[in-house]
């Protein structure tokens, strides 16, 4: 696939065109890569696709092999594995806190001992994820530093 | 959990046991058997008690994290394998007299006193601990402002 970037006056709204044979897995990959720097991620819901807010989502969760993106109150099924979604959302408020759970920071109300190592986060909307013992000093460090 | 961190876990508690182990052969001796005299091996019994106590942390886990219900469930299982191992060790001794029913008795309190020790001490760790945390959640949130996505020239 050919890149071409072209600088354009102020005066022109921006604009970003994929122009391809096929939409492909690689394509979509892109475009929600597009979409999340916008603040915002595809996820389907009752068989209709449509745009969340990443601000609004909770936790990302994967179950059989299939990632879910939790809201205050409904769930999307998310076209990207765990870890693609940890890379996308490296530079924001989600942390992997099991091997498949990304739990958005901004959404802890508390943080509980859980019990062998483990934390209990309690979220803003009353529910409640383990945070892994394997992923508590990579929290640790998150929270450490400060801003994001 | 992988190894290391079960390895690490498994030797916290290791020391932790040992000193309950000793206070507990202490108090159970005074109270029931006093007069016995023992060789120097004896002071080998708690460290083999505490490597048995820590080795249900080496039983295989699940890769889905556990609900608190269903570890304290867990727990109680290993509760339960810990204090028949310590018996099958107990009876096979010679240095344990069994044969009293107060000692037998004795060890399994004792067992179960030094498990939720062991355990309340590690609760009051991680409540520290959790309270560290929520105090950096909390910078970390007020820092953050309400964006979760702040968009960095290295990620462009």
């Amino acid at each position: 696939m050919d890149l071409k970037v072209t600088q354009i006056p102020k005066s022109e709204t921006e604009t970003l065109e994929i122009r391809c044979h096929k939409v492909s897995d690689e394509v979509r990959e892109i475009v929600s890569f597009i979409k999340s720097r916008q603040g915002m991620i595809s996820g389907k819901i009752d068989g209709n696709i449509c745009e969340i807010p990443i601000l609004d989502i909770y936790y990302f969760e994967s179950v059989d092999k299939r990632s879910f993106a939790y809201t205050a109150s409904d769930n999307y099924e998310i076209n990207m594995r765990i870890y693609e979604l940890e890379e996308l959302l490296r530079h924001g408020s989600f942390v992997r806190i099991q091997k498949g759970m990304l739990v958005n920071l901004l959404k802890i109300k508390s943080i509980k001992p859980g019990l062998s190592g483990r934390y209990v986060a309690l979220l803003k909307n009353k529910e409640e994820v383990i945070i892994s013992r394997n992923y508590v000093p990579a929290l640790k460090k998150t929270l450490k530093g400060g801003s994001i | 959990m992988n190894l290391k961190h079960k390895f690490y876990q498994a030797i916290k508690l290791y020391f932790m046991l040992v000193t309950f182990i000793s206070i507990l052969l202490m108090i159970l001796g005074l109270a029931f058997d006093s007069e016995r005299t023992f060789s120097y091996s004896v002071f080998l019994s708690p460290l083999i008690y505490a490597a048995v106590g820590v080795l249900p942390v080496f039983l295989p886990g699940h890769d889905k994290e556990l609900s608190v219900k269903m570890l304290i469930l867990k727990k109680i299982i290993e509760l339960v394998i810990i204090e028949t191992i310590i018996f099958i060790l107990a009876f096979s001794s010679d240095t344990i007299p069994t044969e009293k029913r107060t000692i037998v008795a004795g060890i399994a309190l004792g067992i179960f006193v030094i498990y939720i020790l062991a355990n309340v001490l590690e609760y009051l760790f991680e409540k520290k601990e959790s309270k560290e945390l929520n105090d950096s959640l909390l910078n970390y949130q007020e820092s953050a402002g309400i964006s979760p996505f702040k968009p960095t020239e290295d990620n462009v």
